[in-house]
């Protein structure tokens, strides 16, 4: 049994985790829930041994564990898949996999001067990732997979260090529907060989479907902590927020404008043949499994992707700016080391500049209106973005794309890693840049998020739009079956 | 696949066109292919060559070691310093251990201000590379420190030949070897490419990652220093200025072999060819008498030239990371 008991930590004064208690028992998948900023990915990090300054105790089996450093942590059978991306992306997967422990078993004293031997490597991890069914190739280079296979090439690693404990930090929201299944079997058959598994997620169907107790955190406090079957999605998400959460507004009948996109005949490395329009004042959802050029498609939309073909986008006064959202928020998203207000203030300051002077009472006002209208769990807009929980980096990406006012947004996953009151915030937002005329491009996975926000879904397969959805005469049903085995 | 292809054509493309003049040159140039001047190129590449042996490894490291050249002067000046105070056979063994022994020092303290210290490489072995330079020509008061007996031969030797190929580069071939065996079959050279590649994610894996950058800057001067012996050997004598802009030319050379200032890329024999192109290079300039002062700047010219070409038009350099 894992117990943590009175766990304490702040940041400069700022109390994150406040005396918090929590246990978990072998044989169990554990789901930690918390609104964004809750304190759930701190509590992790103390478990893996990064805030060795944090007050409280932690014991495995009626032990002390030593938490000092994350070596200590790992030695002593805690295994985590951090929220952030933690793999060396010039090395193979059977290399992430084993990377610390190459001579496959985790004990200490590892001399340097050892032989690696890479095939062993890759037997290994060809053999443990055919056993789990994870289909990713062992010897493949991490930096050219897509997202989802890096996930699961991190929870792979967990998977071999064989550690008593494991904890994965939002596992799914870089995950597609298949490879959510192909965790999820991972959990039952981890569960079944008397692991303690603990798992993050904003998804309350998914803990639901697979937890067996869930604990809530709120403002760094840990509110409750019960049986699943005890409870319900709403009561879970009214312990997270601490009120009723209630669902979007309901879309108005969308007035059309012109088109604001036109795409024709468009072809790049992944897809051939793309054509679609949308005008202003319209959601079109765009969808497809991995593979299928979705992301491809997007991509060389907002010019990232070179492609052929004839793309044109209609501004006002003869140009086009694009409002990006990217699902990659860390990596793309945002200037970690900036404050707040100058993240969120980024998008505009060349417009409202006078003599090319920073229109510093501007930056401060917008930079304090998006946190206030988003709900932005920060110090205040003079606080580094690389410190706010990834819900709220997200929620800040979003926010200075909101600010300045594209007739064209090309929005991804834009609810990723957040939590359902600010879901909800999010959508209405993109409902209102719809209804003041702005076209919007909307990649997800998210099949529910799809059908609530476009009034039309494209299905991409193999390269192509297979098929366009009226989304009002559409079931969800009619959408995965329309996106194929993928 | 046409796309590997590039990707190939990206990675080694640059050796081809370089290695254009040099093929030229030697169909054209008798005097360049002959043995003898096959010979002194070798021996010529030698020096760099073990200088950037080392830089590749804290390159690839993430790190950087600007001191390299300096270094190359403190192991010639201690050795000879030694040599000159002692004769009898055993004063060789003493004076390439002292110097050697003192250039990981050096090394060691590299890492430890980068780690412990938290001082950014560039400006850690900056400031090591004048406190370096500084102390050699203090003690040596700026004066030449030479040899005889034997140290003399010791130079001798390390400047002969041994069947028919350099002594100095039959070294640097061993060592080049050493090294890349060192980053490519151990765990330390698989832990040296984690850090560089990820040092966050290293740290989480629970790597050793101190000792390892320490250690790799330890191994990177005490190759800079055995590059100061090979130069110090050409004379018999230790110069307090020997070396300067070594570094300069050692980072060029492991960059044209395509390591990676960021890190996590790089490797020995990319190097090795970086180094010998160059010095085939200089050389054939020198066949034609052009001046030393547009050797400097074909070097600029290559250098750019290799990067440039590596990075132009190749979307895997660049960051879209996913
Ligand atoms: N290094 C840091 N410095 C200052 N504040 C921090 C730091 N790390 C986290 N915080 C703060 O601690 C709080 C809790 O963050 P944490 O990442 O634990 O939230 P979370 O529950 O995981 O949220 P999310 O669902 O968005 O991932 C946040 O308000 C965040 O701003
Ligand atoms: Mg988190």
């Amino acid at each position: 049994m894992l117990t943590m008991r009175g766990i304490s930590k702040s940041f400069s004064g700022v109390q994150v985790l406040d005396r918090v208690d929590f246990e978990v028992t072998p044989c169990e998948v554990h789901a930690l829930l918390g609104a964004n900023g809750a304190g759930k990915s701190t509590l992790i990090k103390v478990l893996g041994g990064l805030y060795p300054d944090a007050e409280g105790q932690t014991l495995l089996d009626e032990r002390r564990i030593d938490l000092s450093t994350p070596k200590t942590a790992l030695l002593s059978g805690i295994g985590i898949v951090h929220q952030e991306f933690d793999l060396v992306p010039e090395m193979t997967v059977a290399e992430n996999i084993y990377l610390g422990f190459e001579n496959l078993h985790l004990a200490d004293g590892r001399p340097l001067w050892q032989r690696i031997s890479r095939r062993k490597l890759i037997e290994a991890a060809g053999a443990l990732l055919n056993e789990y069914k994870l289909g990713i190739e062992p010897d493949a280079v991490v930096r050219k997979l897509p997202a989802g296979a890096q996930q699961l090439t991190q929870i792979a690693r967990v998977i071999a260090l064989g550690s008593r404990v494991m904890i994965f930090d939002e596992p799914t929201a870089r995950l597609g529907l298949r490879d959510r299944e192909r965790l999820f079997d991972v959990f039952a058959t981890l569960r079944a060989s008397g692991k303690l598994i603990v798992f993050v997620t904003h998804y309350l169907d998914e803990v639901m479907a697979v937890a067996d107790r869930a604990s809530v955190m709120r403002d760094g406090r840990m509110m409750v902590t019960t049986q699943t079957s005890a409870t319900t999605v709403g009561e879970l998400s009214r312990t997270m927020v601490g009120s009723d959460v209630h669902g979007p507004a309901k879309r108005k009948q969308p007035t059309l404008g012109a088109t604001a996109l036109s795409v024709k005949g468009l072809s790049g490395p992944t897809f051939e043949d793309v054509s679609f329009d949308i005008a202003g004042g319209e959601i079109v959802g765009i969808v497809g499994h991995l593979g299928s050029g979705r992301h491809e498609v997007t991509r060389s939309i907002i010019g990232q992707i070179p492609a052929r073909g004839y793309i044109s986008a209609h501004g006002d006064a003869g140009r086009t700016r694009i409002g990006f959202v990217p699902e990659n928020r860390r990596a793309e998203g945002i200037f970690a080391e900036l404050p707040v207000g100058t993240n969120i203030a980024i998008g505009f300051l060349r417009e409202r500049s006078i003599l090319s002077l920073l229109p510093l009472r501007a930056m401060e006002t917008t930079g304090a209106d998006v946190v206030g209208r988003l709900q932005i769990k920060t110090a205040g807009t003079e606080q580094k973005i690389g410190q706010l929980s990834g819900g709220n980096q997200q929620k800040a990406v979003f926010g200075r794309e909101m600010v300045s006012n594209p007739s064209l947004y090309v929005i991804e996953a834009p609810t990723v890693g957040v939590d359902v009151k600010a879901a909800v915030e999010l959508h209405n937002e993109i409902f209102k840049l719809a209804e003041r005329g702005s076209a919007i491009l909307l990649a997800t996975d998210d099949l529910d998020e799809v059908m609530l926000m476009a009034d039309r879904i494209l299905v991409m397969l193999r390269g192509r739009i297979v098929k366009e959805l009226d989304t009002r005469r559409t079931t969800r049903q009619d959408l995965v079956s329309a996106m194929g085995a993928g | 696949m046409s796309h590997k292809l590039l990707s190939y054509w990206h990675r080694w493309g640059i050796f081809l066109i370089l290695l254009l003049p040099i093929m030229v040159l030697f169909v054209v140039n008798p005097v360049f292919r002959q043995p003898g001047n096959l010979f002194n190129l070798w021996q010529q590449a030698s020096i760099i060559g073990v200088l950037a042996v080392g830089q590749t490894l804290v390159l690839i490291l993430g790190g950087f070691d600007l001191s390299v050249g300096t270094v190359a002067a403190l192991a010639g000046v201690i050795c000879y310093l030694v040599f000159a105070g002692g004769d009898g056979g055993s004063v060789v063994l003493l004076g390439v251990l002292a110097a050697l022994a003192a250039c990981a020092i050096v090394g060691a303290i590299n890492g430890i201000l980068i780690t412990k210290f938290n001082i950014t490489p560039l400006i850690a072995t900056l400031g090591m590379l004048s406190l370096v330079r500084g102390f050699v020509l203090i003690v040596t008061e700026g004066q030449l420190v030479y040899a005889e007996g034997p140290g003399y031969t010791f130079a001798e030797f390390l400047q002969g030949s041994l069947f028919g190929m350099p002594v100095a580069g039959l070294l640097f071939a061993l060592l080049a070897v050493a090294v890349a065996l060192l980053l490519r079959r151990s765990i330390f050279g698989q832990y040296v490419f984690a850090i560089g590649g990820n040092e966050k994610a290293a740290l989480l894996a629970g790597l050793p990652v101190v000792k390892v950058k320490i250690l790799s800057y330890a191994l990177c001067s005490v190759l800079a220093g055995v590059g100061g012996l090979l130069l110090s050997s050409r004379t018999a004598s230790a110069l307090p200025n020997a070396g300067v802009n070594y570094e300069l030319q050692a980072i060029t050379a492991a960059v044209i072999g395509g390591a990676a200032l960021g890190g996590g890329k790089g490797s020995i024999f990319g190097t090795v060819l970086g180094v010998l192109l160059l010095t085939a290079i200089g050389n054939g300039l020198n066949l034609y008498n052009v001046s030393p002062f547009w050797q400097t700047g074909v070097t600029g010219l290559i250098l750019l030239l290799a990067v440039g070409f590596s990075t132009w038009g190749n979307r895997d350099a660049r960051s879209i990371v996913r």
